[in-house]
């Protein structure tokens, strides 16, 4: 037995030495290695939501990227020149039935903001699957409702050196705006029609079919798990917001579409089940006078758009209805609506009236951007749709022979503010699509 | 006890560049240079990994050449050698992330590389540090030169780069134009090694009938 | 059915698509040293497969139960002897696997030369040179990338089918390689590529014809997972039958019973 010590005792102390070696450079090196391992993914991210938050310009753009917090400063300029400076942060969520799957949570705020402010944007998850040689691993993102796919990088690949790494490239490009309903198929030659995004048509690399079709099963299968994942929590989030979304549209609505707006003393009741609003006006007295009710009928159009009716019955009207002498359906439309998103983080509400000749009204439906916004949004009423509306800097000359809101000016505002060009940007998209679909039920009631 | 009666530290240094070429000459760790060689910058970081481990083993084993007990020495070897390699891996994976995932598997199977382990029986473990070291700093440039020699020949002929820097006269061109892709695959290593290792033998050949005619 | 595909294919992938040595070239020194003579080849074949199945079980046991980041078994050791949170294991991973290696040749080597003689006598000459043989430690590897940090590790059912066709690959280009090698002693071969030149030039050759399976797996799949749809297929296609076969006999019966009423 002491034989066996003495003769193993070099290798006893080797074996004590290496292991206090390999323990110093594991305790040294693993915060290095985990670090690397999720700047990784951290890089790619921006790039991964390119379409759910756009990016400035290649020639501007900065990135500053913190795997401790799992942060990336991006600065830059957009392409309209205005400056951009925001952070995107990522987290990894835990999924109790496989908690080794790599799902993240991607969110973003402006760099001065707080990081309790920071919005959802989508989702991030990282899948494998066989490809032609060997094992491909992909981040796919999805949008924060998971209804696109924001984009598609190929994070590890061992394809044939000219032909299947070429997935690697702008191939990938392709797979951002699909939409996620659909399973996306590999296409070969040229026979697709229609909208890819809508068809989930990919264009396969010639020669390397069997690797397009492998990064295409990958993300399909990477999709259905993150529907999967978090679908069930999505829904009751959305259901929630679009609740709270009507109920706040309902709200706007009598402002929207009147060319007066409310007076100070204006009380506005809605119910959200019947989509009916009732404005009543108190007095100095605190009496309460009925002023009108209006009526919301959601329309679908053939094209798909979501647009909103406005019946206004007076009280005389009202009367009528009752009787049963006058039915609603003869009552004029006091106007059409829109929820239109782009500008404000819950869109704008944008009424036309009933021709789509003039606005009557824009009102932001989050307060902070209807703050911000203040007084100016009155400048809508009226102002005609004809044109796109501009917004015109103060002491701009106006061609005296058409005043400002009929030509299609918005009014003049003391600051230039990027918030009033977004505003105005969404209006105008608003008053295109609220065009198209009434076009289009007119051209379907006429057949 | 073995004494340290072999060749010079200066001798051993300059055989194992070119006299002795671990690759073209000796035909070991064949492994990684026809895994790693399909670009340079692959080949390099190979190499110095090889290097790292092969001087730091051949060091070791020299200093404890004297109380090596000879029925233990291969598991000392491999022990020191394992050691070494999971710290060269570490490393590599901390500061150059990117390579140590292109490099894969190859760092690790360093260890059961027959190169080193031939080098720590044939020289660390009879002779003194200091040609231990130049020994294991000779195999390994040695070592390098066929790694960069394959990889210099494969990316020119598959990328049309060397170094990653893309040669002037195809800047530009669409990239099927005059790139060999199959020289960046298994066939293309297993092809340009036996070429090399003919023009290596066909030089050493050359090289005797000159001695021959001369004498 | 997905279980069998995913199998299929890893066999598929070990044995022939990605061939340990022609792919992966590992394995190379016994794959030009030992390849002469296809009786020799093939017994350095065997007794690798051999080594690399039992390396592979071994290896896989202690990834998954010791070595592997918050491993049940080290963690449960860890915790009971006071500390906290998992275990991570992972830096031993070569160590360990280097003398698992070691271990299971001596462990066939004794084994084989006690319950089978005769076959100790044809390879049991190969066994001492395998624990430098790449494809072993190889195998290890790929086994602890099938567990380390993956969503859904392996179980030991992969990492053996890995090894063993990962063997039986090497075995297949190693014979094949020997048979060529065979008719090549008969051939002019130029002096300076004699030997281990030529064999790597009919290497290179070999590794373009086995890139040609690569796109194999796909269709073994697609074989795999074309079944269930046929299947269903088969079940839709009946009633379809069943409904225009009745129609056919009554109106026969029909025509018939008028004309016997005729």
């Amino acid at each position: 037995m002491l034989n066996y010590i003495k003769q193993g005792s070099l290798v006893i102390v080797l074996a004590l030495l290496f292991g206090a070696a390999l323990a110093a450079v594991q305790a040294q090196l693993k915060p290095l290695i985990e670090e690397n391992q999720k700047l990784e993914t951290l890089d790619a991210i921006p790039m991964l939501m390119v379409t759910a938050q756009a990016l400035p310009t290649e020639d501007t753009i900065a990135k500053k990227t913190n795997a401790k917090t799992m942060e990336i400063q991006i600065t830059g300029q957009s392409a309209d020149g205005e400056a951009m400076d925001f952070i995107e942060s990522v987290v990894k969520m835990d999924l109790p039935a496989s908690p080794k799957t790599k799902l993240f949570e991607v969110k973003v705020r402006e760099a001065t903001a707080k990081a309790e402010d920071a919005k959802v944007i989508g989702y991030v998850i990282q899948a494998a699957g066989m490809g032609f040689g060997d094992k491909i691993v992909t981040l796919v993102g999805v949008d924060a409702t998971c209804q696109r796919i924001t984009g598609v990088y190929i994070l590890d690949q061992k394809e044939t050196p000219g032909l299947g790494d070429k997935i690697c490239g702008a191939w990938a490009e392709q797979f951002s705006g699909m939409v996620c309903s659909k399973k996306l198929k590999v296409y070969t030659g040229s026979k697709r029609s229609g909208d890819a995004s809508q068809t989930g048509a990919i264009h396969g690399i010639s020669a390397a079919t069997i690797s397009s079709e492998a990064v295409t099963k990958i993300v399909n299968d990477a999709v259905a798990e993150i529907r999967a994942a978090i679908g069930p929590a999505l829904e009751q989030l959305q259901a929630a917001r679009a609740a709270k979304v009507r109920k706040d549209l309902l709200l706007a609505t009598p402002g929207a579409t009147s060319l007066k707006g409310l007076s100070s003393n204006s009380h506005v009741a809605v119910d959200p089940e019947t989509m009916s609003i009732e404005v009543t006006t108190v007095d100095a007295q605190g009496k309460v006078w009925p002023d009108y009710t209006q009526k919301v009928r959601e329309i679908t159009t053939p094209s798909g758009a979501v647009i909103y009716e406005v019946k206004t019955i007076v009280p005389a009207v009202a009367k009528l209805l009752k009787m049963g002498t006058y039915t609603l359906e003869r009552l004029p439309v006091t106007a059409y609506m829109i929820h239109a998103s782009g500008a404000g983080d819950n869109g704008v509400l944008v009424a036309v009236e009933s021709q789509c000749k003039w606005v009557l009204g824009i009102t932001p439906l989050d307060a902070k951007t209807a703050n911000a916004a203040g007084t100016w949004v009155e400048t809508f009423k009226g102002a005609n749709c004809k044109d796109a509306l501009k917004v015109i800097q103060p002491g701009t000359k106006i061609d005296a022979t058409s005043s400002a809101t009929m030509e299609g000016y918005v009014g003049v505002c003391g600051k230039s503010d990027p918030l009033l060009k977004t505003v105005t940007k969404t209006v105008n998209q608003a008053v295109a699509e609220l065009r198209a679909a009434l076009a289009s039920i007119k051209a379907k009631g006429g057949k | 006890m073995p004494n340290d009666t072999g060749p010079t530290p200066m001798e051993r240094f300059i055989q194992g560049i070119l006299p002795e070429n671990p690759v073209y000459r000796q035909l070991l760790g064949m492994c990684p240079v026809l895994a790693v060689t399909s670009k340079v910058s692959n080949a390099i970081t190979m190499a110095a990994a090889v290097m790292f481990v092969l001087v730091c083993a051949n060091i070791l084993v020299s200093l404890i050449r004297n109380i090596l007990q000879p029925h233990l020495r291969i598991l000392v070897f491999t022990l020191t050698i394992a050691t070494f390699v999971t710290i060269a891996d570490k490393v590599l994976a901390a500061y150059l992330y990117p390579m140590s995932k292109q490099l894969g598997p190859y760092i690790p199977l360093i260890i059961v590389n027959c190169l080193i382990i031939c080098r720590c029986e044939v020289c660390a473990s009879k002779q003194g540090v200091v040609t231990a070291t130049f020994d294991a700093v000779g195999q390994s440039l040695g070592f390098l030169l066929a790694l960069v020699s394959m990889a210099t020949v494969r990316e020119l002929l598959a990328y049309g780069s060397w170094f990653d820097i893309e040669l002037f006269w195809i800047a530009g061109t669409p990239q099927e134009a005059y790139r060999w892709g199959l020289m960046g695959m298994p066939p293309g290593a297993f092809f340009t090694l036996g070429v090399l290792l003919g023009v290596a033998n066909w030089i050493t050949t050359l090289g005797k009938k000159k001695d021959k005619a001369s004498a | 059915m997905d279980y069998l595909a995913e199998i299929l294919i890893l066999a598929f992938g070990a044995a022939i698509a990605n061939n340990f040595v022609l792919v992966y070239f590992v394995g190379i020194c016994p794959f030009i040293g030992v390849s002469r003579r296809v009786d020799m080849a093939f017994g350095m074949g065997m007794a690798v497969t051999f080594v690399i199945s039992v390396a592979a079980a071994l290896s896989w046991f202690f990834t998954y139960f010791f070595l592997q980041p918050d491993a049940p078994w080290a963690t449960a050791i860890y915790n009971a002897l006071g500390g906290e949170g998992g275990s991570d294991l992972s830096i031993l991973y070569y160590i360990i696997y280097i003398f698992v290696i070691a271990a299971s040749v001596q462990l066939v080597e004794m084994y084989v030369r006690k319950m089978f003689p005769p076959l100790y006598k044809s390879f049991g000459v190969f066994l001492p040179l395998i624990t430098t043989n790449c494809a072993i430690l190889f195998a290890c590897l790929e086994i602890m990338k099938g567990i380390h940090g993956a969503a859904d590790p392996w179980g030991l059912d992969k990492a053996l089918t890995l090894a063993i066709f990962g063997g039986v690959g090497f075995t297949i280009a190693i014979v094949i390689m020997a048979g060529i090698r065979e008719e090549l002693d008969l051939c002019d071969v130029p002096k300076a590529l004699k030997g281990a030149g030529i064999t790597l030039l009919v290497a290179g050759i070999l590794a373009m014809a086995f890139m040609g399976f690569a796109g194999v797996k796909k269709s073994l799949k697609a074989m795999t997972e074309s079944e269930p749809a046929a299947a269903v297929k088969v079940q839709e296609t009946p009633p379809a039958d069943k409904t225009a076969p009745p129609a056919k006999p009554d109106s026969v019966v029909a025509s018939i019973s008028k004309e016997c009423d005729a």
